[in-house]
């Protein structure tokens, strides 16, 4: 099996509660997309499986390991498995893109190539291939800075790519691109996992992009698993359920608030602007 | 097919190779002119030399005897500290009011002194540059010469040198704080003095006292140093304890500065924010 | 709307402060009996005109200017040699000291920086003498010493500084510690530590000129060495180019600043 959690909470120091009760289970080479209102924790529920945070209570089982039970070095050997596509790529601004899809792969490489490849790329190829993959080759050679935000999750996806990780893990991978260019890059990131048969699990805002490329969705909300449906089984009450606005305040995202349109789920979402550093 | 397309090149690595060389062919004169050689530091007789001298460094020397004289070396050092502020302090203010531009008569209106008070600025600017760029510790060794071993070198050296610095800081805090005021007071007649009084101190005296206190605290350090040509303090104990390899009195002096530092901070601190 | 003057008052706190300042100042003078009235006596006055006569004209002749020349040189690889081995010392003494290590190892390397820095570059020197012997390599060492501790401190404080986000990630892609540093923080960073380092090389060269008083090269020792003899024309070329090269040192990185201030804007 890819990956399990049984019964994951997850807590904030400061007392708010994330996630609570979470179970899920993928086989390997499955394909889930998770969704739900912002505050829902669909980050929180990606970086327990990442091993980036560590569950308050339950059992976190990635790639056949428990991830906090493991040695130093064997966990940095099982992190190097896992690839995660970040909502806001944290990529240093003076930083050129090549230098940064080739990152991905500094778990795997001995140390000699990495301290060399600061110094001269060491696979410019490769790099160049991914990023042509997202029709973005001809930046292969600029700097972070200058590129758009949509751009640079771009290129956070072409470094996942480039690490060829047996988990995909991706928050929000396309937030800040058109509907044409998120549409192509999930169908990147589907590709992927597909042809090389290694699992995706992707947290989504535009319900379509989820509904159409993935066979199956698992809706968040408040901490704890709504459904987990394939796409035909998933109605419309209960997507107004999941994003109806609770006796808090609405869910926000960026400057416009969400609001779900009567009819037109297919439409594309809010477009979010999201910057660099 | 294209080479270039199954064997792409970084565009930056003829660029960053060149810098790269240009970097060492600069970098080896440099290390050969500074004679630079690690090897020299374990040449038997310097190792002997620093062993002897580092050994003496426990116990430190606390005798009552040698802390008279650090205790009289301490008060001595604050002195010429306080006395070479005092008189850079009176030498910075002529030059500072002749240097700025906020109480000028001239720059307001067009009449017959405006290149002659243009002329005397630049003059005294370049007067207030070279005081500056001699180095206090070269005055204190030229000094040392004329008037002997002892403090009054040290302290007509920071009057020289401070005296630079502070005329050039006071020019800058009396042009940078609002001029308005004394602008007003000019054009409706006031005398200069008047306009520098009621106009432009009231804003400008907390930055003028905080950086001359400020300034203060950078004369202790160079008093001490000015010790080691022979211009009184705790420096030339700590050269006379360094020439006889007496660690153990280094080793006191040197926390004793080291503490006189940290005094220093405190006082510079707590009057700053009494007086401004 | 007019700017009134504001009248010029002083609170009694203020007074009472001021009052000990004057009376400790003027106990500082009393302190150093320094003589002043006997320095202004008339034959002391005439033997400082004379004193001051005696340096001009300077000695220029090719022979001396190039001795001044090669003291130039020798300065500024002084000062430019020991920075380098500053920020390279620097570097590595701020990633413990930034935390990353540990608390305890943050603490130790913050004592063992501000012992460095607190040393004042002068004591530095006479030690260094000591070590290596007279000459530019003690001076080389002085600067490196003393300046580690000024560019250790102010790199780590950078480094506390900077987003972890970069280097966090790349840990999460199973990179080790210190390659997320090179690949993730290092680059954020680099650009600051470049122009806190070229600051202090500014500072240093003025520094690597007096050095030489207590024997660790450059023009300060060609200075001592001609007052000792009492040869004051030599001395004064030899302050005229002290001068010189720090005004040129001024214009210079006036220059780059403003140049720099473009690409880094």
């Amino acid at each position: 099996m890819s990956f399990q959690l049984q019964n994951v909470s997850f807590v904030h120091p400061n007392g708010q509660r994330a996630l609570s009760g979470a179970s899920l289970v993928a086989q390997h080479g499955e394909r889930i997309a998770v969704i739900g209102p912002s505050g829902a924790g669909k980050t929180t529920l990606l970086r327990l499986l990442a091993s980036a945070l560590r569950p308050t209570d339950g059992r976190v089982e990635v790639l056949d390991l428990r991830p906090w039970q493991l040695s130093a070095g064997r966990l940095r050997r099982l992190r190097s498995r896992i690839g995660m596509v970040h909502q806001s790529p944290p990529l240093p601004p003076r930083q050129r893109v090549i230098t940064a899809i080739l990152a991905g792969r500094l778990g795997v490489w001995p140390w000699w190539k990495s301290l060399l490849s600061l110094f001269y790329p060491a696979d410019i190829a490769g790099a160049r291939d991914q990023l042509a993959r997202l029709d973005l080759a001809d930046r292969l050679f600029d700097r972070c800075d200058g590129l758009s935000g949509g751009q640079l999750q771009r290129v956070g996806v072409a470094r996942v790519l480039y690490q060829r990780p047996e988990l995909i893990l991706a928050d929000e991978p396309v937030s800040s691109m058109d509907p044409a260019l998120a549409n192509h890059t999930i169908n990147q990131l589907v590709t992927e996992a597909t042809t090389r048969g290694v699992t995706l699990i992707a947290s989504l805002h535009a319900v379509d992009l989820a509904l159409h490329w993935f066979p199956r969705i698992v809706g968040l909300k408040a901490g704890e698993i709504a459904f987990d449906l394939p796409p035909v089984r998933v109605t419309e009450e209960a997507l107004r359920a999941l994003y109806a606005s609770e006796s808090g305040p609405l869910p926000l995202h960026g400057d416009q608030p969400f609001v779900l349109p009567p009819r037109a789920l297919s439409r594309d979402s809010e477009r979010r602007k999201s910057s660099c550093s | 097919m294209n080479k270039a397309a199954t064997h792409p090149r970084d565009p930056d690595a003829r660029r960053r190779a060149t810098a790269l060389v240009v970097a060492i062919i600069v970098l080896w004169p440099l290390l050969v002119v500074a004679q630079f050689n690690p090897a020299v530091l374990f040449d038997a007789k310097n190792l002997s030399t620093m062993g002897t001298f580092l050994r003496g460094f426990v116990p430190p020397e606390m005798s009552a005897e040698f802390l008279g004289y650090v205790a009289r070396a301490t008060l001595e050092t604050l002195a010429i500290a306080t006395t070479g502020i005092t008189l850079a302090f009176f030498v910075a203010v002529p030059l500072a009011l002749a240097v700025t531009r906020s109480l000028s008569v001239s720059r307001i209106g067009p009449g017959p002194g405006y290149w002659r008070g243009t002329v005397l600025r630049a003059a005294v600017r370049s007067l207030l540059t070279i005081l500056r760029g001699v180095p206090e510790l070269v005055w204190a060794l030229v000094f040392v010469r004329v008037f002997g071993l002892g403090p009054a070198a040290a302290v007509l050296a920071l009057a020289i040198t401070y005296g630079g610095m502070l005329g050039k800081v006071y020019a800058e805090i009396l042009e940078s704080t609002d001029t308005l005021p004394a602008r007003a007071l000019l054009e409706s007649g006031s005398r200069q003095g008047v306009a520098l009084l009621y106009g432009l101190l009231p804003n400008a005296a907390p930055e003028i006292v905080s950086y001359t206190v400020y300034r203060w605290e950078c004369a202790i350090r160079a008093s001490v140093m000015m010790g080691f040509v022979g211009a009184g303090g705790l420096g030339q104990l700590m050269d006379q304890a360094m020439k006889l390899l007496r660690g153990g009195e280094v080793v006191t002096i040197l926390v004793v500065f080291l503490l006189l530092v940290q005094l220093a901070d405190a006082i510079s601190a707590r009057l700053r924010k009494q007086l401004a | 709307m007019r700017n009134e003057p504001k009248a010029f008052h002083l609170c009694l706190s203020c007074a009472l402060t001021l009052f000990v300042l004057a009376s400790l100042i003027v106990a500082s003078f009393g302190y150093l009996h320094l003589g002043l009235e006997r320095l202004l006596s008339a034959a002391a006055i005439a033997d400082m005109r004379n004193f001051i006569a005696s340096f001009f004209p300077p000695d220029i002749s090719i022979r001396f200017v190039q001795k001044i020349a090669y003291g130039v040189v020798e300065t500024l690889a002084i000062s430019a040699v020991g920075t380098l081995l500053a920020m390279m010392l620097g570097l590595v003494l701020a990633l413990p000291a930034s935390g990353r290590y540990g608390r305890a190892l943050r603490a130790a390397t913050r004592l063992v920086l501000n012992l460095l820095r607190s040393i004042p570059e002068l004591v530095w020197a006479v030690l260094m003498v000591l070590a290596a012997g007279l000459g530019p390599f003690a001076g080389t060492l002085a600067l490196g010493m003393h300046t580690s501790g000024v560019l250790g401190r102010l790199f780590a404080e950078s480094l506390e500084n900077a987003p972890e986000e970069p280097s966090e990630s790349l840990r999460q892609s199973g990179a080790t510690r210190s390659f997320a540093f090179l690949y993730g923080t290092l680059p954020g960073v680099l650009p600051q530590f470049i122009a806190y380092t070229l600051y202090r090389w500014e500072m240093n060269i003025r520094m690597a000129a007096i050095l030489g008083f207590v024997g660790a090269g450059g023009l300060g020792q060609i200075l001592y060495y001609e007052l000792s003899l009492l040869h004051q024309p030599q001395a004064c070329s030899v302050i005229i180019a002290m001068l010189l090269l720090t005004l040129a040192v001024d214009l210079i990185s006036a220059k780059v600043r403003k140049g720099l201030g473009r690409a880094y804007g």
